[in-house]
C-alpha cells in the first residue's frame, strides 16, 4: 500500500513551493547552477521562506561534492547512512 | 556471540554487522585518535573502516587470525591513507610563494570543512528513515523523485516532501 505524506514539512508548505524546492534541487544536484531568484520569482509570496531552504540545497550539494572529493572510490550514500543497502542487496 | 560467530551470521545474511559496528566501534576510533591524533578526524577514519570492513567482511579468514586483529590492520592501513591525504592539503608554507599563500585554505579552514563534515554526517543520521532515504537517493545517489518514488513506493510528491524535510532540518546545521 503506498504510503503518502500530508504535511510537507515542520510549518507545511505548498505544491507551489514544494515543485520550486524539487526543480531547484535537482538543477543545483546536476551542477547547473541554478538563479536561485529566479525560482524564488515562482512564490513571490513565500521567497523569504524559502530562500534559506534553497540557500541549504546549495550548501548541501557542494558537502557532497567534497565528500566525493574525499572519499574516491567510497560509496557516499553507505558512509553517510550504514543502514542503507542496494534494493535487493 | 563469538567473534566468529558474527561474522558468519554477516555471511549468511545482513543481521550481524550493526553487532559488529557496535562492539568494535569504540576501539577502532581508539586505534584511529593514537594516529591521527584528534577527534574529528578519528570518527572520519571510523566511519571509513566500517565501510571498508563492510564490502570485505566476506574476505575475512578466521584461520590468519583474530576478527580484531584483521580490524586493527584496516584501520591502521586507513588511519596512515588519512594522514597522507591530510599532509598532502597541508602544503609546506615555506614552499609557498607569497602571492599563493592567501589561495590556500589554511589549517583552521580545512578543520572547519572537516567539523562541518561530521557535523553533516552526524545530522544524516538522525533524520528519519523515510527523510534520510529520500535525501541520500536524491542529493548523493542522483535519483530523481519519479525514481525515488519507485523506490519508497510513495507518490514523487511525497518523496518530494520527504527530501523537503530533511533540507529544512539540514538547515540548522549547515
Amino acid at each position: 500500500m503506498k504510503y503518502e505524506r500530508r504535511v510537507a514539512s515542520e510549518q507545511g508548505c505548498t505544491d507551489e513551493e514544494l515543485d520550486v524546492f524539487g526543480d531547484f534541487s535537482e538543477a543545483q544536484r546536476d551542477g547547473k547552477n541554478p538563479d536561485m531568484e529566479e525560482y524564488l520569482r515562482r512564490v513571490p509570496e513565500s521567497a523569504g521562506e524559502l530562500r534559506p531552504i534553497l540557500e541549504t540545497v546549495v550548501r548541501l550539494c557542494a558537502e557532497v561534492e567534497q565528500l566525493r572529493a574525499d572519499y574516491p572510490g567510497v560509496d557516499l550514500a553507505r558512509l553517510l547512512d550504514p543502514d542503507w543497502r542496494p534494493k535487493g542487496g | 556471540m563469538s567473534d566468529g560467530e558474527l561474522v558468519g551470521g554477516r555471511m549468511k545474511g545482513q543481521v550481524d554487522y550493526a553487532v559488529l559496528v557496535h562492539r568494535f566501534e569504540r576501539a577502532v576510533c581508539h586505534w584511529a585518535y593514537a594516529l591521527v591524533g584528534n577527534a574529528a578526524d578519528a570518527e572520519e577514519v571510523t566511519e571509513c573502516v566500517f565501510v571498508r570492513v563492510h564490502d570485505r567482511l566476506a574476505q575475512y579468514d578466521a584461520t590468519k587470525g583474530s576478527l580484531c586483529t584483521w580490524l586493527y590492520h584496516i584501520s591502521h592501513n586507513l588511519a596512515v591513507s588519512f594522514l597522507r591525504q591530510r599532509n598532502r592539503r597541508l602544503p609546506s608554507l615555506d614552499a609557498m610563494g607569497e602571492d599563493e599563500a592567501p589561495t590556500v585554505a589554511g589549517p583552521e579552514e580545512l578543520h572547519d570543512a572537516r567539523e562541518r563534515r561530521t557535523r553533516l554526517r552526524r545530522c544524516v543520521r538522525d533524520l528519519k528513515p523515510k527523510q534520510r532515504h529520500a535525501l541520500i537517493g536524491h542529493f548523493v545517489r542522483g535519483l530523481t523523485f519519479e525514481q525515488l518514488a519507485v523506490e519508497m513506493d510513495c507518490s514523487a510528491h511525497s518523496a518530494r516532501n520527504w527530501a523537503f524535510e530533511a533540507v529544512e532540518i539540514l538547515k540548522k546545521e549547515l
